[in-house]
């Protein structure tokens, strides 16, 4: 049970959050805002770190107790962030891959829309659509 | 075989009917009307580049620094977009880089040598933009100019945008062009578009015998 996704442009200001309807908005946004810093700080290390594989998947940011945030970030440092439930075990770190993978190739035909504006926030239905998908599956 | 084509046709049509607008009811082009020519095709293409370098990039590992997002634009961008790579790279390690590729698609059916020299920076000005769109994108923020002496040869530099420029939407395009004859240095345009449409132009016609590599900007900005 997925509890929210979001998007966050290169300036770090978010460009698309969605979370599960019943849980606390607020709490989620405050998740995601506190998750930017392991992002920042997992960005810039793999600038320093010598003959490792530059990945996008910046796999588990941190585990709280309630949730497991995971990080992925684009080559135009857009970062993708997907929360979830800790009490879910059944998600393997390659189904969070694929989602991401998911909604790396979903944000790629955003910004080809010639309707949208880059910086703006993300208003694409199709793009609704692909992250309503991703939250509504039980694992 | 046919789809290399259908671009370097649209791009043609785009050029034409962007001066063709411009000069609607005017009987001559004056330099101001140039200028928002190209100011034009510079920010659509990027946004073009913005798309592009986003899709490009996809599958592709972060990049470690500048000089390697360069290297990729050299290589592999240039070869999706231009279908070709890049023959030179120069830089001076600070920000600048010249890139240099000697049959650019979008010059090679116009000319083989000097003709229509003067038309050339029409036709460089979208792709200006698409640089400067996709290394906007990666994260560097540029001035990407266009320079050419022989047809279809062309030179790319991109320059680092000085932090103390003060527009919020697009850099400022500078494209230099100079006709130039083994003997005769004809005439050269240089237009500067801000932001906020402030440009200067200047032309100079002399008789002097220079080689591009010797023109120092610091001549140009005197006359301005």
């Amino acid at each position: 049970w997925r509890v929210g996704i979001a998007v966050i442009a290169k300036e770090n200001y978010p460009l698309y959050i969605r979370s599960v309807a019943s849980q606390s908005e607020l709490k989620f946004h405050y998740t995601v805002h506190t998750s930017l810093d392991v992002v920042e700080e997992k960005i810039s290390a793999v600038g320093k770190s010598l003959g490792d594989q530059r990945e996008l998947y910046l796999g588990l940011l941190y585990p709280t107790e309630d949730y497991k945030v995971y990080g992925y970030v684009t080559n135009s440092k857009v970062k993708f962030v997907i929360v979830v439930d800790s009490s879910n075990t059944s998600l393997r770190d390659n189904e969070i891959r694929s989602m991401f993978r998911k909604l790396h190739n979903s944000f790629t035909d955003v910004m080809c829309n010639p309707f949208h504006n880059p910086g703006d926030p993300i208003q694409s239905k199709a793009f609704d659509g692909i992250v309503s998908g991703m939250m509504v599956q039980t694992g | 075989m046919a789809d290399e084509v259908l671009f370097e046709f649209l791009h043609m049509e785009i050029v034409s009917h962007i001066y063709k607008e411009q000069q609607s009811g005017k009987a001559e082009l004056d330099n101001k009307d140039r200028a928002v020519c190209v100011s034009v095709l510079e920010g659509m293409g990027f946004r073009v580049g913005q798309g592009i370098i986003e899709r490009l990039t996809r599958d592709t590992p972060s990049f470690k620094d500048e000089l390697d997002i360069m290297k990729f634009i050299c290589k592999d961008f240039w070869t999706k977009v231009f279908r070709r790579q890049i023959d030179n790279l120069r830089t001076n390690h600070q920000g600048t880089y010249v890139l240099q590729d000697n049959k650019f698609t979008l010059l090679t059916q116009l000319s083989n040598g000097k003709q229509y020299l003067d038309q050339a920076p029409r036709y460089l000005a979208f792709s200006c933009g698409v640089v400067r769109g996709a290394l906007s994108n990666l994260g560097m923020e540029s001035v990407v100019t266009a320079e050419v002496s022989i047809m279809p040869s062309c030179k790319y530099q991109r320059k680092r945008r000085s932090t103390s420029s003060t527009q919020t939407q697009s850099s400022p395009l500078l494209i230099y062009v100079m006709c130039q004859t083994i003997d005769v240095f004809r005439c050269g345009f240089l237009f500067g578009l801000g932001g906020n449409t402030v440009y200067r132009w200047v032309i100079k016609i002399a008789t002097v015998s220079v080689s591009i590599p010797s023109l120092k900007k610091e001549k140009c900005n005197a006359l301005i």
